[in-house]
């Protein structure tokens, strides 16, 4: 080794200098996220001489939808040239990334895979910069939006985001099923026991017990729960409420469709059905008579059923239940924290409100815009299936998250007690008395902390 | 090292320090990247286990708080027994059944080549895309299992809705799975010296006391290896369970959780519930079970034969 010529050395020394700036290279690639230079709006870096800002937009949209979404941004892109250039990245299935980035010190200018049963959550943790003085300043004071929905968005006193899309929950339906079984499809059930009766009615069992076709099978204890006029959560008093004696009921009477088909033979039934976004879409191949869905449906029907005749109706409700009931979640569009230039964050977002902006992006994917004046436009509302929709939302029964630190927590052990009521394992008193026990603990950790 | 490394001229030469100077330089963007991407994390983790972190606030120090909850967390303790289930039920069928299969691979017959092909293809398809095939072969009213059992009389099964059924048919779907590991045991069994064999033979013994009294021993260490390997693996069983489970609205875990795996909870309560902490606290308390029950394996190891020992 010693003993080699300095010929060699001297070229080893070259190879000392690059593996050492190789090494510096590798330190400085590794310190660029947790030290963010004072650069405008975006880790991109804007072009600086001209001054134009650089937005990076994380989505939760996916498919045609997303698509959809890509013509909106082409045309705030044009319209604000050499201003604002927003690049949308698409996160579906990796929301993970949405905390990962925003904790790392490196955020999306903007985010919208934000659902609003996290929007708390987020907010309460830090996690996104308020919009109030922004919206204040815009003149934005949530008179041209449905209440719900303005209000849905509001936490300590703060604005945190807004949505430029938003969903109503009602029963689909096949007229020519309801006819087929001398049910009127003019007049659907109003109450839970007419439906119970049609739902029956609609059931075909053959020769081995196989479930050849449902009328509904009832679920989602969110919906439902309020449907019985249930409440999940005390704001007043911070308590989880799921216990409540009427989302008991509620569940109670999921079931009950359940153990009248039998949980093995549904179960069975339920895991042929196809894939949802297609022509395969147990309800258009007639396997559902009812089902519960969105206005977005009738996009999905229009594109994979064409010929099928299909109608909406509010959810059936008991004594002592609530009418007209529809939920909402969706989309929020967010500003993260850590963004360095918000400013050109909440041009992006203002923009996407603008009711024709907001009011084309739901009609090319058949949502409803928050904003009341768009959603009563004709090309909306002469669907009297979408005025449905647009009703429940603005009437008195229409029930967003609650707004509470813990949702995520709470979904996910409702799913999880009406998964095990289903299969007979627990009585839905039981399986919700647990869920209030454990999410109340959690939820008390939580508020404790701060 | 001290051995190796003994100077023969107990001098330090200027040349030696530029040799060491230039081979860390060369070996410097790995030790940068573990260090940055693993030790560091690994030992970041080790801290947040003791706090209270929600990612975007600091962590809040809380103790051992994490590590009690997780003793009274209903969830985690299915997700620890399904866990436990496959590494102790499902574990033990894959190994004997890869063995066989490489057992009969190794024999000398026509198109051999061609049937360890077969065999080793399923391990070069990827895992989610041969896991959405098994979602239609298991699905409960048109799945070809169903049919098959059914010429035979027996009722449809729920395979992945049925919770009595959902982890054997887990199992089950491991079988397919198993092309490396038959791979590892073709190579030991190439291994066995021929002599050895033929002398048993000679000794009258037929083919299941030659397999039994040779060939296991021989590659006993073989055996011990994919072991190890394994019940590693196993403990982190994730991916066909999330795939065959996973809800749009990213709930995981198939009917009353049982096929909620460790892994599975721990990525559900780090990401969807936002509790850092509590998700560390697991991550330690899964590798101080693999690290006990790798030990114990190691422990319990004297059925391992390795000839260098002679």
């Amino acid at each position: 080794m010693s003993d080699q010529p300095t010929r060699q050395l001297s070229r080893r020394s070259f190879l000392q200098m690059v593996g050492v700036g190789g090494a510096a290279m590798a330190l400085a690639a590794c310190t660029v996220p947790v030290a963010p230079a004072g650069a405008p709006a975006g880790q991109a870096g804007a072009p600086a001489a001209s001054g134009q800002a650089f937005l990076n937009y994380w989505t939760g949209w996916s498919g045609f939808e997303f698509d959809e979404l890509q013509k909106l941004v082409d045309k705030f892109n044009e319209e604000h040239k050499d201003k604002i250039f927003v690049n949308m990245t698409t996160v579906f299935g990796q929301y993970e990334k949405v905390l990962t980035a925003i904790a790392g010190g490196n955020p999306p200018d903007v985010v919208s895979a934000v659902w609003l049963r996290e929007l708390v959550s987020m907010a309460a943790r830090g996690g996104l910069q308020p919009i109030t003085g922004y919206a204040e300043a815009a003149g934005i004071d949530g008179s041209e939006y449905f209440p719900q929905f303005w209000d849905a968005w509001w936490y300590n006193g703060d604005l945190w985001g807004l949505m430029i899309t938003s969903n109503s929950q009602v029963i689909a339906y096949q007229p020519a099923l309801f006819e087929e079984v001398g049910a009127d499809p003019a007049n659907p059930p109003k109450s839970t026991t007419d439906l119970d009766l049609v739902a029956q009615s609609l059931e075909k069992v053959d020769a081995n017990g196989n479930i050849e076709r449902v009328g509904l099978l009832p679920a989602g204890l969110t919906w439902w729960g309020r449907v019985f006029g249930g409440s999940f959560y005390n704001a007043e008093n911070q308590t989880i409420t799921a216990n409540d004696p009427k989302v008991v009921a509620a569940l109670e009477w999921e079931a009950s469709y359940r153990q009248r088909l039998n949980p093995e033979k549904v179960a069975a039934f339920q895991s042929g059905f196809g894939d949802y976004m297609s022509t395969q879409n147990s309800f258009f191949v007639g396997k559902e008579a009812m089902t519960q869905v969105g206005e977005w449906f009738i996009q999905f029907q229009k594109k994979f059923a064409p010929d099928l005749v299909m109608e909406f109706m509010p959810a059936p409700y008991p004594d002592g239940g609530n009418d007209n009931t529809t939920t909402f979640d969706g989309s929020v569009f967010t500003i993260p924290t850590g963004v360095k230039a918000p400013d050109a964050s909440w041009e992006f977002i203002r923009w996407l409100s603008e009711p024709q902006n907001m009011g084309d992006f739901c009609f090319n994917i058949q949502n409803v815009p928050p904003k009341l004046a768009p959603a009563s436009e004709e090309r909306f509302v002469s669907d009297p299936r979408f005025q449905l929709a647009v009703n429940l939302l603005n009437g008195p029964h229409a029930f967003g998250p609650d707004k509470m630190p813990v949702n995520s927590l709470l979904y996910s052990r409702l799913a999880e007690a009406e998964s095990a009521v289903f299969n007979g394992q627990m009585t839905a008193q039981a399986a919700l008395d647990q869920v209030t026990t454990e999410v109340q603990a959690e939820l008390d950790k939580v508020l404790q902390r701060g | 090292m001290a051995v190796a490394t003994k100077p023969s001229s107990g001098r330090w030469s200027a040349s030696k320090t530029r040799s060491l100077l230039t081979g860390l330089a060369f070996i410097s963007p790995a030790i940068i990247g573990f260090i940055a991407f693993a030790a560091w994390p690994i030992v970041q983790s080790l801290y947040y286990s003791f706090t209270d972190y929600n990612i975007f606030q600091p962590p809040y120090f809380i103790g051992l708080e994490n590590y009690q909850d997780l003793i009274n967390d209903r969830v985690y303790r299915i997700a620890l027994v399904n866990t436990f289930y496959m590494v102790f039920i499902g574990l033990p069928i894959h190994l004997v059944f890869n063995f066989f299969m490489a057992l009969l691979l190794a024999t000398q017959i026509r198109g051999l080549s061609i049937y360890r092909t077969i065999f080793y293809l399923p391990s070069i398809t990827p895992v989610v895309a041969s896991t959405i095939v098994w979602l239609w072969l298991f699905n409960g009213q048109y799945g070809i299992l169903n049919e098959i059992i059914g010429w035979f009389g027996i009722q449809p099964i729920g395979w992945l809705t049925d919770p009595r059924f959902t982890k054997p048919s887990l199992i089950f779907m491991g079988m397919w799975f198993g092309g490396n590991t038959i791979l590892i045991y073709l190579a030991g069994l190439r291994d066995v010296p021929v002599s050895l064999l033929e002398a048993a033979e000679l000794d009258g013994a037929n083919a299941l006391r030659k397999t039994w009294h040779v060939t296991l021993p021989m590659i006993s260490p073989v055996i011990f290896y994919t072991l190890i390997i394994n019940v590693i693996g196993y403990f982190q069983y994730f991916t066909e369970a999330w795939v065959l489970t996973a809800t749009r609205d990213g709930s995981a875990g198939g009917p009353l959780n049982s096929m909620l795996f460790y892994a599975m909870y721990l990525y559900q309560s780090a990401f969807q519930l936002f509790k850092m902490g509590y998700a560390s606290a697991q991550a330690w308390v899964l590798f101080a079970i693999v690290l006990i029950a790798t030990g114990l394996l190691f422990r319990f190891s004297g059925w391992v034969y390795y000839r260098s020992e002679e």
